[in-house]
């Protein structure tokens, strides 16, 4: 056949077969997905400008509180950094008390503050602000929930000190003593009013502590909550959107665990009501960071509106932080920093201070393919990138947003073990199968910056189908986990290795489930260590639990049912290993 | 449809863009992935990401060459995540009237050649035979020479047409030194 009649007949084709495809795309669906886009870079902004206010708040407005001190000599105002309590108890003066909560928060049914008899409310039509309560003895203050009339929190206000009482977004509060600081004036709380509620029994006590980013003694500790060997697993109590809880656990995986069941220890118990109102938990997607966070994928009810919940492991019942993303595309870096890349940028999130950067990614510079997570350096001083689409120049992209292109791939950080995207050579490894139905003709290959392929695996080669493939650590092996079985009856899954294409050496098999729609992939990977009973891979359906723990030398562990891989509690070193 | 309006962000451009191109984007992208879904999602970014950095486009006048680089490497992209493991499965239709000198077996045998080629020739040929971009604009969107598409798009050639000689569909063209 001639080269312009078989040009002819590819194109009819080509054409025919795309004919046939129905397209139900609409103008709305496309306005409906910039909008969510839109509002979700708006609530980026709201944080930033959150956070200025914040720094405006503490810095130019201690001057003011400077001056009023020059006006009001007969406040002490304690020049302690720790913010400790200090007014004399007879000392006669105003109490400067702000009530704050997350950005647009719209407190409802909302929160009466009351004070030696008055009451001040905070509602969604009357969000945080100051007040100043004239006391002539240091007073009880108390806040109830305005439905129940709950009291929520009690604590006693020295005449001449500013409190911020601060909500987090799972509502529990928490009450600051800013003196050392200094308090805008801003916006005024609604009040007072008469109370609604009767005289709040003290039940809930909350000693003042000094603000958390300003003292010492508040610095938040950054260890790791486990070892490299330990893995992080999350587990639902309740139902499966809305859960009562979610239990943060450690299992040790180390030889032992594979003659043995793991052992297992609870790190943090994350209440329900950590989630915030109209929010969902939207996948079975959660990713540890090394310094003790936690985030989790939330999502409005419509499923369009996707955010992060990054929980504080360290005290989960009251630390967490919404932030707008879609935590399937999201990655922590060494400095417990998530990575969020959106359109041409990357949001940083650092909730240690709940900071937000943004790195610009140049035009022409891929960070990550579509819904995959961005590599950090191992360093965290950027992201390994890449420009092209067919013919690859790997690059370095720093935190100030220049790409610098590398020979060779630079070593990258390695929170679960999946972050391996190519060989240290550059290679990428990869796969496909042909059109006809069933056919066993899938195949795993490698390839330089697109030159010919290299065959691994072939599935022709009849040892079974392909479910997952991964470089191993040193990226100079692969990993490759195959099922086994025909039709209807019993499936076997095989885990196995090779040093070299075709070389394959079975390490185990086990009967693992299947969902018909999904393949079984590795969740985590460690493979660095000398001898093969300390390398472990985690196996299950992606964003759903882990069914097997395999270790190098074949044994299994058993893990509890219901757990999802979250991330290896301490540093596994990058990839890949030298 | 004008470029300034995508620039100005104006409301109805979006919809423009999607009646101008949003089905031939659909087409290079299911020919790329072989998934419907992938595809449309492909579909929706790119209409997006034109619209938002039409700024980026230098040359009025190559819009659709702009658009179709844009899907082709949104669907490459997920082509390469993917790629653990892509099953693709084509079911025969009856043949298409007029059809003339195309068996189903053919064409069968035709897209199944083009499923097998590497994503990166698939796409030239994508852009070259679905989308009939010159030579000179598939080399434009994929980032290459004009002369490694065409050694791409020889080479791709070559390859369908011994898929249909070893079925029987066609006699191989024989080449002599």
């Amino acid at each position: 056949m001639h080269d312009a009649r078989l040009e002819d007949q590819l194109r009819r084709q080509l054409r025919s077969e795309v004919d046939s495809l129905p397209f139900s795309i609409t103008a709305e669906d496309l306005d409906r997905t910039l909008a969510v886009r839109r509002r979700n870079r708006m609530v980026r902004r709201g944080w930033l400008a959150a956070a200025a206010a914040a720094v405006v708040l503490v810095v130019g407005l201690g001057a003011i509180l400077g001056l009023r001190g020059k006006d009001q000599p007969s406040v002490s105002v304690s020049p302690s950094p720790s913010g400790t309590p200090s007014a004399s108890p007879a000392a006669v003066g105003p109490a400067w008390l702000a009530i704050t909560g997350p950005a647009d928060w719209q407190p409802d049914p909302g929160y009466e503050m009351q004070v030696n008899g008055k009451a001040w409310v905070v509602d969604k039509n009357n969000g945080g602000g100051v007040t100043t309560v004239d006391l002539a003895n240091p007073s009880r203050v108390t806040i109830s929930g305005v439905g129940g009339c709950e009291s929520i929190l009690a604590f006693t206000a020295q005449p001449g000190r500013m409190y911020v009482i601060r909500f987090a977004a799972n509502g529990s509060p928490a009450v600051e003593d800013w003196t050392a600081n200094g308090v805008d004036s801003g916006p005024g709380i609604n009040g007072p009013v008469t109370p609604k509620c009767p005289a709040a029994a003290a039940d809930t006590i909350d000693t003042p502590r000094p603000p958390s980013e300003a003292t010492p003694q508040s610095v938040r500790p950054t260890e790791p909550l486990g070892a490299a060997h330990d893995a992080v697993f999350v587990r639902l109590v309740g139902p499966t959107d809305r859960p009562d809880q979610l239990t943060v656990s450690i299992v040790t995986l180390d030889a032992a665990a594979f003659e043995t069941k793991p052992s297992q220890r609870i790190i943090a118990r994350i209440p329900g009501s950590a989630i915030p109102a109209g929010l969902r938990l939207n996948s079975r997607d959660a990713l540890y960071a090394q310094a003790g966070w936690l985030a989790l994928d939330v999502a409005d009810t419509t499923k369009l509106d996707r955010s992060i919940l990054i929980v504080d492991l360290r005290a989960p019942d009251h630390a967490t932080w919404l932030v707008a993303g879609n935590l399937s595309v999201a990655s922590w870096g060494p400095g417990s920093i998530l990575a969020v890349p959106e359109n041409s940028q990357i949001h940083l999130y650092n909730p240690d201070g709940q900071t937000v950067d943004s790195v610009q990614i140049p035009d022409g510079v891929n960070i990550a393919d579509p819904d995959a997570r961005p590599a950090w350096l191992a360093a965290g001083t950027g992201f390994l990138t890449w420009k092209g689409d067919i013919e690859r120049e790997i690059g370095r992209l720093d935190l100030g947003g220049a790409f610098t292109a590398v020979t060779e791939p630079p070593a990258t950080f390695q929170a679960s073990g999946l972050e391996r995207r190519w060989g240290p050579d550059g290679s990428e490894l990869g796969g496909g199968c042909p059109t006809e139905g069933g056919a066993p003709g899938c195949s795993i290959s490698t390839s330089l910056n697109g030159g010919p392929p290299i065959e691994w695996y072939a599935e022709g080669s009849g040892k079974g189908t392909i479910q997952d493939s991964a470089w191993d650590a040193a990226g100079k092996g692969v990993w490759l986990l195959l099922e086994r079985g025909t039709g209807r009856g019993p499936k076997t899954h095989v885990v196995l290795h090779a040093d070299a294409p075709g070389d394959w050496l079975e390490i185990a098999g086990m009967p693992l489930t299947r969902p018909s729609d999904s393949s079984l992939k590795f969740q985590g990977l460690q493979d660095a260590a000398a001898t093969l009973d300390g390398r472990h891979i985690l196996i299950g359906v992606a964003s759903a639990e882990v069914q097997a723990a395999v270790s190098g030398d074949g044994a299994r562990a058993t893990i509890d049912p219901g757990a999802w891989f979250a991330g290896w509690a301490d540093d596994q070193g990058p990839y890949p290993v030298r | 449809m004008t470029v300034d309006a995508m620039r100005r962000r104006r409301p109805e451009a979006l919809a423009a863009l999607l009646e101008s191109y949003g089905r031939e984007i659909q087409g290079v992208a299911y020919l790329i992935l072989r998934d419907r879904a992938a595809a449309e999602d492909v579909v929706v970014e790119t209409l997006l990401t034109a619209f938002e950095r039409a700024g980026d486009l230098r040359d009025e006048r190559a819009l659709r060459q702009w658009v179709l680089r844009i899907a082709t490497n949104r669907a490459l992209g997920i082509r390469r995540s993917g790629a653990r493991v892509v099953r693709l499965e084509i079911v025969p239709d009856p043949e298409a009237p007029g059809d003339l000198g195309a068996s189903s077996a053919d064409r069968l045998t035709l897209l199944d050649g083009v499923d097998r080629l590497p994503a990166q020739m698939r796409a030239a040929v994508v852009l070259r035979y679905y989308a009939d971009l010159s030579v000179e604009d598939v080399a434009s969107a994929l980032g290459k020479s004009p002369n490694t598409i065409k050694a791409q798009l020889q080479t791709a050639l070559d390859r369908l047409r011994i898929s249909l000689a070893e079925t029987g569909g066609a006699v191989p063209e024989v080449r002599h030194a």
